[in-house]
């Protein structure tokens, strides 16, 4: 197995040591650890703003650059978690668990480092993870057909919407509104301009960038307008990052929840829909399970920082493998970086590994130094990025959104795409007043195309026939699966019901 | 019955999706395509949207609300958007860099940010920064605007 593998990660290497590879990872690892760090902006802006500029690189470094955002952002979360108690994104809710109370013990440098430290093991165990598991999933996927794409597909957005918080109802309504706008434009097997309401702009669909950078980057905007600021007794605790230094002691403690949380992590990582947020939160709570004075836990106990921060890191990393190997995003994040990628012309399959031997092994090679940068930028620089959260919110809420509203024309150059994407961002807040989720929409938006396209395909080969998509064991096994998520998203609403009468 | 924002959401969707299906409806039917996919599969998504809609309206979940608004936040949010959709017809006229610059402004001292100047100078650096990446860096090319330009072409003169 590993014989195999070597030569490919060696190829992986040469590609993610190249001058352009290095600053790419460097670039996308400082720009997500400065963006994770600020409360309320995630990954999804992260990757989104830095979009516009993919354009202009090879795929794969293109992908470097939003991989590196991606866990930069995840690791650089951890940093507004444990100082001011306000995760930038779900997946580091856990981090503030015992980091936050580590703070107030007046140990915010060692909650940092011990993050970091428990960050780094957690994403580079992970990557080794990725590395053995993705070839053969790839060899696997080579058995996809149009049927067994599509059945896959429709698995991970049940997935995605079934794992998702709050109401499975609205998110099954997120994810097909995204499927209803990607519906918008040519219809490629009649080559009919559906739904464009006779706008010139319309026809050939809504532009992905726009959707994401207006759901997200737009909402958050608002939604921090209007978020009162944090009492002054939690501000006396902001900003003051004291030694790094870990004893002997804290050093052995943190071992075992980092290896059980990096393993939790990745697994979970790996299933589409559950992710960072399912992995630290569970990894948690296996940890405090396991220990003989779960008491301690939530009182600043370093093993409750350990666990849940290897685990999001892990979940990061595993989440490549869906959107690596069969080309299938299971988050809001890897969907976006699938649209990017789709955007700079790289056709999303289970061929990926086979078609896009750079792209793949050079994310993979990518990853350990990605994570080596981290690791430097996190412990020496980390009270120097802390600074970011002094940046005032006047100031900070008007970059974001002139960096969309730039992006979005730089892309397109169109007055029109600056319109939708303002009333997307509006829409983004009447989602959230009714607590629609808007992760499943951006999924179902990004793969819709593809989604469509495998059906049409599927129909074709069956003469119309739909039979096809329980003819392969494999496309079988999805629709079985997609039963079971039915059953328990049928059952909760059901136990939902009896809890509440 | 009480009407509370799910079950007009609900009403609003079904809308949608009966007015979804109505247009797949309207599409036309090609004599020499014998097999439309693309009918079936929008089709699918209006029944989809129809029966979920049903659902969210029976259902009533008001438990996954994460957010309440008050007409304090609404305020904040139409001013934000008034400035937005002041900005976009101007732009073209005046130039990114000229009114992304006190568009920006305008936030941020909407938002708190007392000092006129400062906020002029942070945005104005930001944004000739990003003019700069995108036009010299990327090669993606950013218009200057009519106004800038004609004012360029004044003192270093056509061509």
């Amino acid at each position: 197995m590993f014989s195999e593998i070597i030569p490919h990660l060696m190829h992986g290497f040469s590609v993610a040591f190249t001058f352009q590879g290095l600053a790419m990872v460097t670039i996308g690892c400082i720009v997500g650890t400065l963006i994770g760090a600020l409360p309320g902006l995630g990954p999804i802006t992260a990757i989104a703003v830095m979009i516009p500029m993919l354009s202009n690189f090879e795929p794969a470094f293109g992908m470097i650059l939003m991989a590196g955002i991606y866990y930069g952002a995840i690791f650089g979360g951890s940093t507004s978690s444990i100082l001011i108690n306000a995760p930038g994104v779900a997946g580091v809710v856990a981090t503030a668990f015992d980091g936050y109370p580590m703070t107030k013990k007046g140990q915010s440098g060692k909650a940092l480092c011990i993050a970091a430290i428990s960050s780094f093991s957690g994403g580079t165990l992970s990557v080794i993870g990725l590395m053995l598991l993705a070839p053969v999933m790839a060899k696997f996927a080579l058995l996809f057909g149009p049927p067994e794409y599509f059945s896959l597909m429709v698995f991970a957005m049940f997935a995605v919407t079934a794992f998702s918080e709050g109401s499975t109802i609205k998110g099954l309504i997120s994810a097909i509104l995204g499927l209803m706008a990607a519906t918008i434009g040519i219809d490629l097997s009649t080559g009919y301009f559906r739904y464009s309401m006779g706008l010139a702009e319309l026809q050939d669909g809504i532009k992905f960038l726009v959707v994401i950078l207006g759901l997200f980057a737009l909402t958050e905007v608002f939604t921090l307008s209007v978020k009162k600021e944090k009492s002054e007794k939690d501000a006396d605790y902001k900003h003051k990052v004291t030694s790094l230094k870990i004893t002997k002691k804290e050093g052995k403690m943190i071992v075992g929840p980092i290896c059980r949380g990096s393993v939790i992590g990745f697994l979970i990582g790996v299933l589409p829909g559950a992710g960072a947020t399912i992995a630290s939160f569970m990894s948690y709570a296996a940890e405090k399970k396991i220990n003989k004075d779960p008491e301690t836990f939530g009182k600043g106990d370093p093993r409750g920082l350990a666990a849940p921060e290897a685990a999001n890191n892990a979940a990061c990393s595993g989440s490549f493998i869906p959107l690596l190997t069969l080309g299938i995003p299971g988050s809001g994040s890897t969907a976006v970086m699938l649209g990017a990628l789709m955007a700079v012309g790289v056709t999303p399959s289970p061929q990926l590994m086979t078609n896009y031997p750079d792209l793949f092994w050079g994310t993979i090679a990518s990853m350990y130094t990605g994570m080596i940068i981290l690791l430097i930028i996190n412990l020496p620089m980390i009270p120097y990025f802390a600074r970011v959260l002094w940046i005032p919110k006047p100031l900070l809420l008007p970059s974001v959104v002139l960096f969309s509203l730039i992006g979005i024309y730089g892309v397109g150059f169109s007055v029109f795409d600056l319109f939708l994407l303002v009333l997307f961002g509006v829409f983004g807040m009447v989602m959230k007043y009714i607590g629609i989720p808007p992760a499943p929409l951006i999924l179902a938006f990004i793969i819709g195309p593809l989604l469509e396209n495998s059906f049409g395909q599927s129909l074709t080969i069956s003469q119309g026939g739909l039979w096809i998509f329980w003819d392969t064991a494999i496309s079988k096994t999805f629709l079985v699966l997609i039963g079971i998520v039915i059953i328990r998203v049928i059952w909760k609403m059901v136990y939902s019901d009896t809890e509440e009468s | 019955m009480v009407m509370n924002r799910e079950k007009i959401t609900a009403i609003i969707l079904a809308v949608i999706s009966i007015v979804y299906i109505y247009g797949t409806y309207q599409m036309p039917r090609f004599e020499y395509v014998r097999l439309t996919p693309g009918r079936y599969y929008t089709y699918a998504l209006g029944i989809a949207m129809l029966v979920l809609s049903f659902l969210m309206f029976i259902r009533n979940d008001i438990k996954s609300r994460k957010w309440e608004t008050s007409p304090e936040k609404l305020k904040t949010i139409g001013v934000l958007t008034g400035i937005l959709l002041a900005m976009l017809p101007i732009f073209q006229y005046l130039g990114i860099i000229v009114t992304f610059t006190i568009g920006s402004a305008a936030m941020s001292r909407y938002l708190g940010w007392r000092r006129w100047s400062t906020a002029l100078v942070v945005f104005g650096v930001i944004n000739i920064t990003i003019f700069l990446l995108f036009t010299k860096v990327l090669g993606i090319y950013l218009p200057l605007g009519r106004l800038p330009d004609a004012i360029l072409a004044m003192f270093i003169g056509e061509g």
